[in-house]
């Protein structure tokens, strides 16, 4: 049987774009892993809720964990060096395709790209004002004046 | 599908990962968002998740020296009264909020911790009624007060310093001086139990702590400070 390195597998996204990645990197993704063990990955395997821009991000983000993963517990320069690249890689993204991110990771199960993601948006929301938070989620707000004004007050200390 | 749109499961990951200013601003957000974010299994998410980041040192100065041994448990810090002036006190120093709570009939200078039940998600204040240092003995009276919609102390049948998984520990002295032990305090269901600890290593020296989530004491031997593990 040949070893995870030279095994290679096809994604398709759901824009019929393919992708040729290595066992390993395939391995990054929880989901796909188990369509490799369950013996499901002779032909492409496709990926229905994933568009091909975002899958290609996923792949270099899958990538780059796999070729540069920390050599153990204790590397803590590898460690450093992995989490400046995230917030590097991280940068080059709106949150229209952060957000599509995150669906995407939660869908094929990146425990990584999840909490990255999910981190991304915490510190761009962190210091909006709810108005703003609304817009960028597609809230709608469902409170009368009245009401945001009362609740407004209980926490008043936070508006400051 | 619409733009942006992500289920509530992963808004709650993004939102648990805010610091308590923003948490406390976005209830405004929607109806929803309220109610997600004042729910107690959010609280517990967020504190989880809170227990990596900085945390404060608060001290409380009277006269030159501090009088009070204040106890901490899951985000709130307990303040007992020292002397007739004051009150005895719950304050959660993220939001600045606090809480005084009610008096006892008599004036009581016994000792009182702060402990949280994991279970019931629920804050209690346990007092002991002495006016000395043996807060074990068997004439003290102890009380005990739940945080909630109805403040009140309720006399408990049967003397913490630290809160670990729902039981509160500290150290107590027999009635009769020696030797000294640990009384455990189960938050939840309001037991006691005890644990000898050896009497050499004396009681004013030794400081309970949390080490790596189970019971440690500090002690000293032979002039050199030493930590053992009481819970293996």
């Amino acid at each position: 049987m040949a070893s995870s390195s030279t095994n290679k597998f096809v994604l398709k996204s759901n824009d019929d774009v393919s992708f040729e990645v290595t066992e390993a990197v395939a391995r990054e993704f929880q989901v796909i892993a188990h369509i490799i063990d369950d013996d499901c990955a002779k032909k492409a395997i496709p990926l229905s809720n994933v568009t091909g821009e975002i899958l290609s991000k996923m792949i270099e983000y899958g990538k780059k964990h796999i070729e540069e993963a920390p050599v153990d517990e204790e590397d803590e320069e590898g460690k450093k060096k992995l989490q400046i690249w995230d917030e590097e890689f991280m940068k080059q993204f709106n949150m229209e395709i952060v957000f599509q991110l995150i669906l995407a990771s939660n869908y094929l199960n990146n425990k990584g790209l999840l909490d990255l993601t999910c981190c991304t948006v915490a510190d761009h929301i962190k210091d909006m004002t709810p108005d703003e938070v609304r817009t960028l989620f597609n809230v709608k707000n469902d409170y009368t004046t009245e009401e945001e004004e009362e609740i407004r007050k209980e926490n008043s200390w936070a508006f400051e | 599908m619409m733009k942006n749109w992500i289920p509530i499961d992963l808004t709650i990951d993004i939102l648990s990962r805010l610091p308590a200013k923003s948490i406390a601003r976005f209830p405004c957000v929607s109806k929803q968002w309220r109610s997600t974010l004042c729910r107690k299994d959010f609280t517990e998410l967020f504190l989880t998740g809170s227990s990596d980041r900085p945390r404060l040192l608060i001290c409380v100065l009277k006269d030159g020296m501090s009088k009070y041994r204040g106890s901490y448990a899951c985000g709130l810090i307990y303040i007992p009264r020292a002397d007739d002036d004051t009150k005895r006190v719950i304050c959660n120093p993220i939001t600045g909020q606090y809480l005084i709570l009610p008096e006892l009939r008599k004036a009581y200078y016994g000792y009182s911790y702060l402990g949280f039940d994991p279970i019931d998600k629920e804050f209690k204040v346990l007092l002991m009624d002495t006016s000395s240092d043996h807060i074990a003995s068997s004439d003290a009276v102890h009380y005990i007060c739940t945080l909630g919609s109805e403040l009140g102390w309720r006399m408990s049948p049967l003397g913490a310093r630290i809160c670990i998984n729902g039981v509160l520990y500290y150290l107590a002295l027999h009635s009769y001086g020696m030797p000294f032990m640990i009384v455990c305090f189960d938050v939840r269901s309001e037991k006691f139990s005890f644990i000898d600890v050896d009497s050499s290593w004396g009681l004013v020296s030794s400081i309970l702590i949390n080490y790596r989530g189970e019971l440690g004491i500090t002690y000293w031997e032979n002039l050199e400070n030493r930590l053992k593990n009481l819970q293996n």
